[in-house]
């Protein structure tokens, strides 16, 4: 009974991070111009339905496959004829998977192409992700991953996924460049106003919602650390919120909705690496720093004309970044290791070299193959156009300028 | 008279690619009138050194000779004709004319000019905007063929847009060019809705070429 409240346990978690990808598109979608959203909206569901396939196929095998070097799994690619329990744990590490891969597609959305984004996408699902993945997590089938023998703490992923994916979308969006006139001449940033704050809210409420299968999930059984996990989850969302509102009310910034969710996912980010072993007390200071940060990165990334349309960056990798060494600053009776603090920067220094190393060459080769950057004739028509040939309210565009070939 | 009033006609419109239309005129105004006999241009390198001092174009007074000459030209080429005696290789290449799409396109691209300076006031330099717009088109999948054409209109060696400019092909990019420049100087937000103004305000023209305005984009 235990192994099915189990399993049953991991397919409720799984199901709940996949809905974190429609939170993914709502909120990317929303802050997106209107002209874009069917195409954000299909980058979110088509990484998720090629992911899945990249990593059935290979990518679960590298990372949980039998791994005796600490390096790379060798074994399970494209599972099948397996114990049953494997196809649970497959069911719910594909998720995972999706969730580092989607995180790129809000950082460089509205100059993408739809097909290199997707290319990108599944070579992170199937390489980058499950590589750095087998020296963290590595080792379901025999051995262990390098980074896990040395005791790296990253419970659900801040690392593991969201820096990871933190440092593709980092490496894409210097690959790919600023909107059309993001910047002016004199290097100062222009905004570019969401299409729908609405969708963004539901999107931030979705993530935060799908966040409990995310970390609760983790523990892997329907057992009693449930409560403390789901709590600090909770705690490192909302300080979050509030870290990113007392930064904004530093600065004189105004309270924008956008950064203040943009916080709480940062909250949500950093507390994932260390939920398990942290009073809540740390996972509030843990969430609430995260949420400041958040608003400080944006403001670094903006000075040096980098275009992250939905803030990916400062949350997803500033706040796993920080959420790592805070697992290893929080660790319950044993707080402030020194030596903890060092594999926590290890793992994270190990997630930089590979993460952003292998998707800067990633991103360069499919450049090479095929334009990464929408035209600018695209960029001007909106890609929903360009690319998809259909409109996300063609009710209201039906006097729209950019309707480009439906007239023609 | 009328000689006198086509020659600054002229001189205001190579003087336009440089300068703001009030200036452009002041500027105009210091054209004296030729004296009968003399060359059209007599007196024009010493207009061309004054009106550089006057309005800080110093170090392009060559530059400024030259678009007021093809200016010149080009105002009178409506009456030219091949060349007699010439050998074939020296008749000049049949001329373009200009047909309904060129004056649309040409349309577009005036009235994207217009929102720029009236959106940038004193900061709008029409010569700078007219090169950006060829820097643009120099990185565009323009035609080659339909690349001078564009050039000579844009830097001021023909008055008019000349050429066929068809939608989905060298018209729509030649808007384009000028969008991306329109977003890279005001934002895109701002080109957005400029070029939303503007396709609309000509769907309402009287002229009945331009209400296709929205296929170019």
């Amino acid at each position: 009974l235990a192994a099915a409240v189990d399993t049953l346990w991991l397919v409720v978690a799984g199901s709940l991070v996949f809905f974190m990808q429609a939170g993914f598109a709502f909120l990317e979608s929303g802050m997106a111009r209107a002209k874009n959203t069917v195409n954000v909206i299909m980058k979110n569901y088509c990484d998720m339905c090629f992911g899945a396939v990249a990593y059935w196929m290979v990518g679960y095998g590298l990372m949980f496959g039998s791994n005796h070097t600490g390096w790379l799994g060798t074994s399970a690619f494209a599972l099948q004829g397996v114990p049953e329990s494997d196809h649970v744990a497959m069911f719910f590490q594909m998720m995972f998977a999706a969730t580092a891969a989607t995180i790129v597609s809000g950082a460089i959305a509205e100059r993408t192409r739809f097909s290199a984004y997707i290319i990108g996408s599944v070579v992170i699902t199937g390489l980058i992700y499950p590589v750095f993945g087998a020296w963290a997590w590595g080792g379901f089938h025999g051995g262990q991953g390098w980074l896990k023998q040395m005791g790296f703490i990253d419970f659900a992923g801040s690392t593991v996924v969201h820096s990871v994916g933190g440092w593709a979308a980092l490496a894409a969006l210097l690959a790919v460049g600023p909107r059309l006139g993001r910047f002016g001449s004199d290097g100062r940033p222009r905004q570019i106003l969401g299409h729908n704050l609405t969708l963004v809210a539901l999107g931030g409420f979705i993530l935060w919602i799908g966040w409990f299968g995310f970390n609760a999930g983790s523990a892997k059984a329907a057992d009693i650390s449930l409560g403390k996990i789901a709590l600090n989850t909770h705690l490192g969302g909302a300080s979050g919120a509030i870290g990113a509102i007392l930064s904004m009310a530093l600065v004189r910034q105004r309270l924008l909705m956008t950064a203040t969710l943009n916080g709480s996912i940062a909250g949500l980010v950093a507390v994932t690496a260390g939920c398990h072993v942290m009073d809540p007390v740390f996972a509030l200071l843990t969430g609430a720093v995260a949420g400041s940060l958040s608003v400080v990165a944006t403001r670094v990334l903006e000075r040096r004309r980098i275009d992250d349309v939905v803030g990916a960056v400062s949350v997803h990798l500033v706040g796993g970044i920080w959420g790592t060494l805070a697992a290893g600053l929080f660790r319950s009776g044993d707080l402030f290791n020194i030596h903890q603090l060092g594999v926590q920067a290890l793992g994270i220094l190990a997630a930089a070299v590979w993460g952003f190393g292998a998707s800067v060459i990633m991103y360069r080769l499919i450049d090479k193959v095929m334009p990464l950057r929408a035209s600018t004739l695209d960029e001007q028509r909106g890609l929903d156009f360009a690319e998809h040939y259909e409109l996300g309210y063609p009710e209201f565009q039906q006097e729209a300028v950019h309707r480009g070939k439906h007239r023609g | 008279v009328a000689e006198r009033d086509a020659a600054l006609e002229a001189v205001r419109f190579a003087l336009g690619a440089y300068l703001k239309p009030a200036d452009a005129q002041q500027a105009a105004a210091l054209w004296q009138p030729v004296s009968s006999g003399s060359s059209s241009l007599a007196g024009l390198s010493r207009f061309c050194r004054d009106v550089a001092q006057r309005f800080g174009l110093q170090g392009r007074e060559a530059e400024l000779h030259l678009q007021i000459i093809r200016a010149l030209q080009c105002q009178k080429a409506g009456g030219l004709a091949p060349l007699r005696g010439a050998s074939a290789d020296d008749l000049p290449k049949p001329r373009l004319t200009a047909d309904h799409s060129a004056r649309t396109v040409e349309a577009i691209l005036l009235a994207l000019q217009a929102h720029a300076q009236e959106v940038l006031g004193e900061a709008f330099q029409a010569m700078r905007w007219r090169r950006a717009i060829a820097d643009q088109l120099a990185r565009s999948r323009l035609p080659a063929a339909m690349m001078s054409p564009a050039l000579s209109w844009l830097l001021g060696s023909e008055a008019e847009l000349l050429g066929v400019w068809p939608v989905k092909g060298a018209g729509t990019h030649l808007v384009n060019a000028a969008y991306v420049v329109m977003a890279e100087w005001l934002g895109p937000v701002q080109a957005d809705a400029g070029l939303t103004r503007i396709v609309h305000a000509l769907e309402r023209s009287d002229d009945e070429a331009l209400r296709s305005a929205r296929m170019y984009l």
